[in-house]
Formats: C-alpha cells, sequence, structure tokens
C-alpha cells in the first residue's frame, strides 16, 4: 500500500512548507484587488464603500410558497440559502421575470422553484410568486423598519414551478380547488 | 550602502529560509497530540460549515459565474449530478479525515475536492471567511502530513508512529508547522484589510462616518429579515466622537495582527481582540465571520484540555479490539453512508448543526466570553503554562517561549 509519509521526509516538507509560503506571500504582494485568482486573494473588506448609510427605503424579495395541499410557505432570502448567499434570490427574481429571453426566465425559474423545493421540504409545489417588499426606513429609529408592515408589497411575479422546464416554467399557476 | 553591509544583508537573507524553518518546527509539548484531536475538531467544524449550504444552488444556478481561477475550465451546463457528487465526496472525505483512516492521502484529496467545490461558491459570491478552512488548513496539513499520528484509525493499525512520536520529543514542534505557516498567511491577510483601507482607492481615510453608517445599514437589512436588531444605531451614530477612533482603530488592528507571531501574552491579546471583534459584529450587526473560526481553533491545546477533562469525568471504557479489516470496513461504510445519505435525509447535517441551532449568530455567543477571558489573562497576567503532559519531556519549552 503507497503511504504518502514515505515520499517525502521531514526536512523536505518542512522545505515545502517554507516553498509554498513564500510563493503565496509573494503572489499576495502581487495580486491587488484581483479576486479571480481566489484561493490567492486579499481581504478588502468595507474598504471602497463610500455611502453605506441606508437609503429612505428598503426593498426585499419575498417567495410566497404554495404546495399541493394548498399550504401558503412565505420564504425570505435566509430561508432559502446560507446567509451569504442572500443576495441571489434577488437576482433570480430579476431574471426569471425580466430576464433578456424566456429561456433564460426559465433557467432562473428553475433555480427559485428548486431552492424553494428544499426549504419547504417537498418537490410537490403547486405555484410560486415572487413578491417585492418594500419599507420607509428610519435608520436611527429602533428597529429602522417595522417589518410586518411594508409600506409596499408588490407581485413581481408568479409560476407553476411543476409545469416543468420544457414549459419553460412560463405556465400561470393552477387556481386553487 | 556598503559592501559590507550588502553582503550582511545577502547573508542573512540567504539564512532566512532556515530561521523561518527552525521557527516554523519550534519545540511544543505534545504537539501531536494536540494536532491528533484538532483534526477531529476541523472534520466537525467543516461539516457544519457544509449543512449550511446546498449543492443545488450551484448546480441550478443560472447567472455568469464570476471568474475564478480554479473553475474557469469547467464547461457550462453540468448535470447537477456532479456538483451533488462533488458534495459527497466532500462529505464522506470528511468523515474519513475524522476517523483518521488514510489520513495523509485523504487530506490531500480534502484539499482538491474541497477546494474545488468551494470554488464555485466563491463564484457565486466572493468571501473571504472560508478560505482557510476550504484551502491554507489543508494545503499546510497536507505538506506536513503529521495530523492523523495520534487519535486516529492510522495511528491505531500502525502503532509506530506513536512510538516514533513518542521517542522524539525534540522534533514534536514538526506538528505544529501547519499551525505556525497558517499564522503568517492570516497576518498576512489582516494587514491586506488594514492596508486595502487607506491605499489603493482604499477609502476610510476619508469616509469619516464608515463605522456608523455600516452599522446602520446592518441593522437596517437585519430588520427585514427578521433578525434581532441591536439598538445601537442612534447612539453610535451621534458619538461623533467615537468615529475615528473606531476608524482608525479597526484600520490599526488589522494592520498589527502579525504582532501575533510573537506569541505568548501578545498573541493571546490580539486573538483575543480579534474574536472580540468578530463576535460584537456577529451578535450586534450580524456581520459574520464565522467560517474563520477555525483558524482560532487550531491554536487551542487540545490535548491539555482532554487531560483536564479527563481528571474530572468518568473515563471512558476501551473499545474491544477488533480485526484491521473490520475497523477499516466499517468506517469506509460509515463515509459511504454519509456521503450518500447527506442530500437525502436532514439528519447528518441536523446532527453537525445541532438541529439548527448552530447558526453564524449563535456560534458567536461563546466566543464573546471566550474573547473577554483571553484579553483579561493577557493584560493581568501570563498564561500559565502547566505541563500536562503525561509523559517527562526534557525539550518541552519553557512558558511562552513556543510560538504556539
Amino acid at each position: 500500500m503507497l503511504r504518502l509519509d514515505s515520499l517525502m521526509t521531514r526536512e523536505r516538507r518542512i522545505q515545502a512548507t517554507v516553498l509554498v509560503l513564500g510563493l503565496i506571500l509573494v503572489a499576495f504582494s502581487l495580486i491587488g484587488r484581483r479576486n479571480a485568482a481566489w484561493p490567492i486573494f486579499l481581504w478588502e473588506m468595507y474598504s471602497l464603500d463610500s455611502d453605506r448609510y441606508p437609503p429612505p427605503t428598503f426593498s426585499v424579495v419575498q417567495l410566497r410558497v404554495t404546495d399541493d395541499n394548498g399550504q401558503l410557505h412565505r420564504l425570505s432570502a435566509s430561508d432559502l440559502l446560507a446567509p451569504d448567499q442572500h443576495k441571489l434570490p434577488q437576482q433570480a427574481v430579476e431574471g426569471a421575470f425580466a430576464g433578456q429571453d424566456l429561456a433564460t426566465q426559465a433557467r432562473y425559474r428553475r433555480f427559485l422553484a428548486v431552492v424553494a423545493e428544499q426549504a419547504v421540504g417537498t418537490s410537490e409545489l403547486r405555484c410560486l410568486e415572487a413578491w417585492r417588499l418594500t419599507w420607509e426606513v428610519d435608520p436611527l429609529a429602533v428597529p429602522p423598519l417595522v417589518r410586518e408592515e411594508p409600506a409596499q408589497e408588490q407581485l413581481v411575479g408568479r409560476f407553476a414551478p411543476r409545469a416543468g422546464e420544457s414549459a419553460a416554467y412560463a405556465s400561470p399557476c393552477p387556481t386553487a380547488p | 550602502m556598503s559592501d559590507g553591509a550588502m553582503t550582511t544583508l545577502r547573508d542573512r537573507l540567504a539564512r532566512l529560509p532556515q530561521a523561518l524553518g527552525t521557527w516554523l518546527t519550534a519545540p511544543a509539548p505534545h504537539a501531536a497530540q494536540r494536532m491528533g484531536l484538532f483534526r477531529i475538531v476541523f472534520a466537525l467544524f467543516y461539516l457544519w460549515h457544509l449543512s449550511r449550504y446546498h449543492a443545488v444552488a450551484v448546480a441550478y444556478w443560472p447567472g455568469e459565474p464570476l471568474p475564478v481561477l480554479g473553475i474557469a475550465w469547467v464547461p457550462d451546463g453540468l448535470p447537477a449530478a456532479v456538483y451533488l457528487g462533488l458534495e459527497a465526496v466532500v462529505i464522506g472525505l470528511l468523515v474519513l479525515l475524522m476517523i483518521g483512516h488514510r489520513t495523509q492521502l485523504v487530506t490531500v484529496l480534502l484539499l482538491v475536492v474541497g477546494g474545488f467545490y468551494e470554488a464555485f461558491f466563491i463564484a457565486q459570491h466572493y468571501g473571504g471567511s472560508t478560505v482557510f478552512l476550504t484551502v491554507y488548513i489543508p494545503l499546510f496539513m497536507a505538506l506536513a502530513g503529521s495530523w492523523g499520528r495520534e487519535y486516529s484509525l492510522d495511528a491505531y493499525l500502525h502503532g509506530g508512529h506513536r512510538e516514533e512520536a513518542l521517542a522524539r520529543p525534540a522534533e514534536e514542534g514538526f506538528h505544529l508547522m501547519p499551525v505556525r505557516a497558517t499564522l503568517i498567511v492570516a497576518s498576512a491577510l489582516f494587514l491586506s484589510a488594514g492596508l486595502l483601507k487607506v491605499m489603493a482607492g482604499g477609502t476610510w481615510l476619508t469616509y469619516t462616518r464608515i463605522m456608523p453608517d455600516t452599522v446602520l445599514h446592518a441593522i437596517t437589512e437585519n430588520a427585514a429579515a427578521g433578525l434581532p436588531v441591536a439598538p445601537i444605531g442612534r447612539w453610535l451614530s451621534e458619538a461623533t466622537w467615537l468615529h475615528d477612533p473606531l476608524r482608525y482603530g479597526v484600520v490599526a488592528f488589522e494592520s498589527l495582527f502579525w504582532l501575533a507571531l510573537f506569541g505568548g501574552r501578545l498573541r493571546l491579546l490580539i486573538f483575543g481582540a480579534a474574536l472580540l471583534f468578530h463576535s460584537l459584529n456577529g451578535i450586534w450587526v450580524n456581520v459574520t465571520f464565522t467560517p474563520f473560526l477555525v483558524f482560532y481553533l487550531m491554536f487551542v491545546d487540545w490535548e491539555a484540555w482532554k487531560q483536564r477533562l479527563g481528571r474530572v469525568l468518568p473515563s471512558v471504557p476501551r473499545w474491544p479490539t477488533l480485526p484491521s479489516a473490520v475497523l477499516v470496513g466499517g468506517s469506509l461504510v460509515l463515509a459511504l453512508t454519509a456521503a450518500a445519505s447527506w442530500n437525502l435525509h436532514p439528519g447528518l447535517r441536523d446532527v453537525v448543526s445541532a438541529g439548527g441551532l448552530l447558526t453564524e449568530e449563535t456560534l458567536m455567543y461563546p466566543v464573546l466570553p471566550i474573547a473577554l477571558f483571553m484579553i483579561g489573562r493577557a493584560l493581568v497576567g501570563a498564561p500559565k503554562t502547566r505541563s500536562t503532559t503525561t509523559r517527562p519531556s526534557k525539550e518541552a519549552p519553557k512558558a511562552g517561549t513556543a510560538p504556539a
């Protein structure tokens, strides 16, 4: 059986570690703000921000999913994906209903359907609606917005996830029985 | 510069790799054992990290991926099964790593497959907190190749490893080489975070309200997401006397993190301050950097804690001796079961995330008192180093002299 530790002596391992460290540090010094070379990249957290004061209004997307039992599930970004993926549902909703062509829209709709199915725990979804909730923000108040009272609830679009990809996820939601 | 000075400089530069190698491998008590225990902690932490993500999120994502070197050549439109398969392989490897079966091979595979899998998520959304978990720690562990020497199936099956380690205590520092190498990389990245805020287009010298505005923005996002809202927005916004100290304090701290390389109380203070910063950000404004916690876990002397706990907890009965084939077969079955069930049943995800209780935010609550304790201990007195090793070691370092 091949034993990897037989391939390198301890001294070789130390030399290799020193060499790799040197290469990483040299790469860090050359990479600048180019993230594309991940995992060689620098931490530029918040370093380019120039206006972080909250805007007067704030919007998020919410999926309202009806399963085959007629039960309605309201899913926010944090219900759908991990915290650092919170911008994806917003992008997906834009692509799903304002994408450049039907094929593009279908791909985004499939993404929304898949993550919604996962969040609800069933693939038997009857209707998926994307809503945009907008609040007026008072940044210094506690809380800065009242989540239960959005100033505006706008239906962005809806489709029947179970219609399948062949129908380009363009079928309308069936009416409730 | 005179010829003599040039010669001296050249000599010193020539000796730098050797000096670095000596520093990386400085002796430390029971280093092999603590790395063996850290391997188990690392695998569990990595499993928790993956429990929050789903391969389908990258498999079905139709957006244009950000250009990331590691996946630049991957064709578009791969079947979802490829991503699910990658995820399953990483899960299986982590189970084998935890058990310590074929540890060196598994570490190399984890570095390659796990790093590749993570690159797809990075291509969706750049993030800096996972790179140590998915790349740098596996990389340096693979180069050192020794975190499977203790508390592993490898050690159980090949007892010679343990005897070898015990016979050469002076070389035990070698096992901490990956910890020290990772600290150098972390120091460089912290330095980059500080410098980029004030150089190369960084705005922190001119944007005087960066700290209160960032907090207000995060609080607004939290309120919309239904997360707890910290009641500090107005106070922080109006406390103008605090804005410059906060702004410059963050830049100074990040730029000086490398002082942790000197070890002892200074490292305890810097790690404590960093953990305090991480935890307050996580608890107050939900700005978390949680996957990076695994970096600090590398520095815990897990062997010392095990021995302390061993004095107060009842001893665990020894496992019956089983044939090697049964142990190896059982390990493989466990790994395959975990990999296959990861997306079929929520059971394993629930176990490693404690039923969803362990989140990016909740993990920060215990960090806060630990950080305060570390800062207090660093300021009040030197870390008390009591030999917890069970065997005599003439070359064990004195308190505070070891790099890690």
